[in-house]
């Protein structure tokens, strides 16, 4: 009987009701993504005369399967999610691979987001969903990379097809969650917070007595003067990148 | 129950800010920091006196060593704690998103870098290995790179092992280091090792590999994850002690 519940709770309903109603929330689920799913991070690009962002991945699947016929695609969008450029790399000769995105590469400056899906045209000897969480470096003013992990689930694609989900990241209809990022903003001459909106849905937060919206896979940049940070809204896992700067050096990192 | 930890040496220092309330929580007043070191083949615990204010301990380079590791917890919770075996004495810093301190490293000379750390408590209970790729994070231009590898074991004792670095695809081992249990160990990287098939290997111990680049007077710093939390669907273990072995049979080849 217990295992019938637990069974029932942690389905893709069960889920959705506990976190409809607030009670013992899910804060992630991939209960409802279709097996064989590479999962991404949304991750942050930004160009402009003073930065440029490097894209450090690993290339995984072939090395939890056996699968040869693997590829990566990889797709930039900007601020507003409008797609931008979309890549494939095939027959990668080597593990860790590293691509820099500057103007040249994209053709425009500014900021977004990128997800990272790999692929495969056979089916799997076995079946496997897995995330490949990645390093974005940025360099401020053409100095070392700043470098920083993939910190929140956005979008997954089926490695066999392209069957895209998303809304990993749950939320509540009606209760609002907290979060105060365990970090103080004293001491530097700047810092940014920037926001990935993780659901296919438009979204408000309030980061401390402001009130922002954020609409489907939104990048926001906000410039944060206060020594805390906290961030109120009906997303369960909303968490920020930080970009301090002090005098010509930039200290990324994810809460 | 999380650690937090620093490290010192090689003209680096460390600061540590270690909150005293939960991401989705207020401050606890009654909350304390404590250090815990090896001394005579037992655990020591003593409270610590930094600086603070109603929301974070900042614990200053003069008070982080490379085996200090520090908890915060109430004195009442402190009567709890084991000499012979480091184990959780209380749940205020198990929470989702984790509970983090931000560790940031100084050069000297000058520079910094932070990410937001812990250790969690149920990695200090088991033996292992770990397995991080090793250019995704370490930059061939950078004038200096190295590796930062903490680990926290739950007996009070300085035992060495191995670590590794491993070229996946030719199988051949390019450089072997000695480390420590319960120690933040310095391990430099030679940048004609930072090439996009090696692999750090840990052999018999967990830890957190913290990976470090330093360029005129600025630095790099961030973690990399274990192979587990990769993989999302149930077969996780399979998967990942498979991997594991092609490493295993190469250091025992």
């Amino acid at each position: 009987m217990k295992s019938y519940i637990h069974r029932i709770a942690t389905s893709h309903l069960g889920v959705k009701l506990r976190n409809f109603f607030g009670l013992r929330s899910v804060p992630i689920s991939f209960s409802h993504l279709q097996q064989n799913s590479s999962v991404s991070d949304g991750f942050i690009w930004r160009i402009d005369k003073n930065f440029k962002t490097k894209f450090n991945f690993t290339d995984l699947l072939p090395l939890f399967s056996k699968n040869i016929n693997n590829s990566i695609s990889i797709e930039f969008y900007d601020n507003l999610h409008r797609p931008i450029k979309k890549i494939q790399l095939k027959k990668l000769a080597n593990l860790s691979q590293e691509i820099i995105i500057d103007k040249k590469f994209l053709g425009v400056e500014g900021y977004g987001s990128f997800y990272i899906y790999h692929n495969s045209t056979t089916l799997l000897e076995e079946s496997i969903t897995f995330s490949n969480r990645c390093y974005v470096g940025y360099s401020y003013k053409n100095n070392l990379y700043s470098n920083v992990h993939g910190n929140t689930y956005v979008k997954s694609k089926g490695i066999s097809n392209d069957k895209f989900e998303g809304n990993m990241i749950q939320s509540s209809w009606f209760k609002k969650y907290n979060y105060t990022l365990q970090n103080s903003f004293k001491g530097f001459d700047k810092t940014e917070l920037i926001f990935v909106n993780p659901h296919s849905f438009k979204i408000k937060i309030k980061l401390n007595d402001k009130n922002f919206n954020l609409s489907p896979y939104e990048v926001k940049i906000i410039d944060f003067k206060e020594k805390f940070a906290k961030i109120r809204g009906k997303s369960y896992f909303l968490r920020p990148i930080v970009f301090n700067y002090l005098k010509d050096s930039i200290d990324v990192y994810h809460t | 129950m999380n650690y937090f930890f620093g490290y010192s040496g090689n003209g680096f220092k460390a600061q540590l800010n270690v909150p005293k309330f939960q991401n989705r929580s207020t401050p606890r007043s009654d909350i304390g920091l404590w250090s815990i070191e090896i001394n005579g083949g037992l655990w020591k615990i003593n409270p610590e006196d930094v600086k603070q204010d109603s929301y974070f301990f900042y614990i200053n380079s003069d008070k982080i060593n490379n085996h200090k590791v520090f908890i915060l917890a109430t004195k009442k919770e402190i009567s709890n704690f084991n000499k012979k075996e480091l184990k959780s004495i209380n749940s205020y810093t198990s929470t989702l998103p984790a509970f983090r301190s931000n560790f940031k490293l100084i050069h000297t000379k000058g520079g910094f870098s932070s990410y937001q750390s812990e250790y969690p408590s149920n990695m200090v209970g088991k033996k292992g290995s770990i397995i991080s790729n090793i250019k995704s994070l370490l930059d061939p231009n950078a004038s200096k790179n190295f590796i930062l590898l903490r680990n926290i074991y739950i007996l009070p004792k300085k035992t060495l092992f191995y670590s590794y670095l491993i070229d996946y695809k030719s199988k051949k081992i390019l450089c072997k280091y000695k480390l420590q249990t319960n120690k933040t160990n310095f391990i430099p990287i030679d940048k004609k090792h930072i090439l996009p098939n090696v692999f750090l290997f840990t052999d018999g111990y967990l830890g957190i590999p913290i990976y470090v680049s330093q360029n005129n007077q600025h630095l790099s710093m961030e973690h990399t994850h274990p192979p587990h939390s990769y993989i999302l669907s149930n077969n996780v273990f399979k998967k990942v002690s498979e991997f594991k072995k092609e490493f295993y049979e190469i250091i025992h080849s």
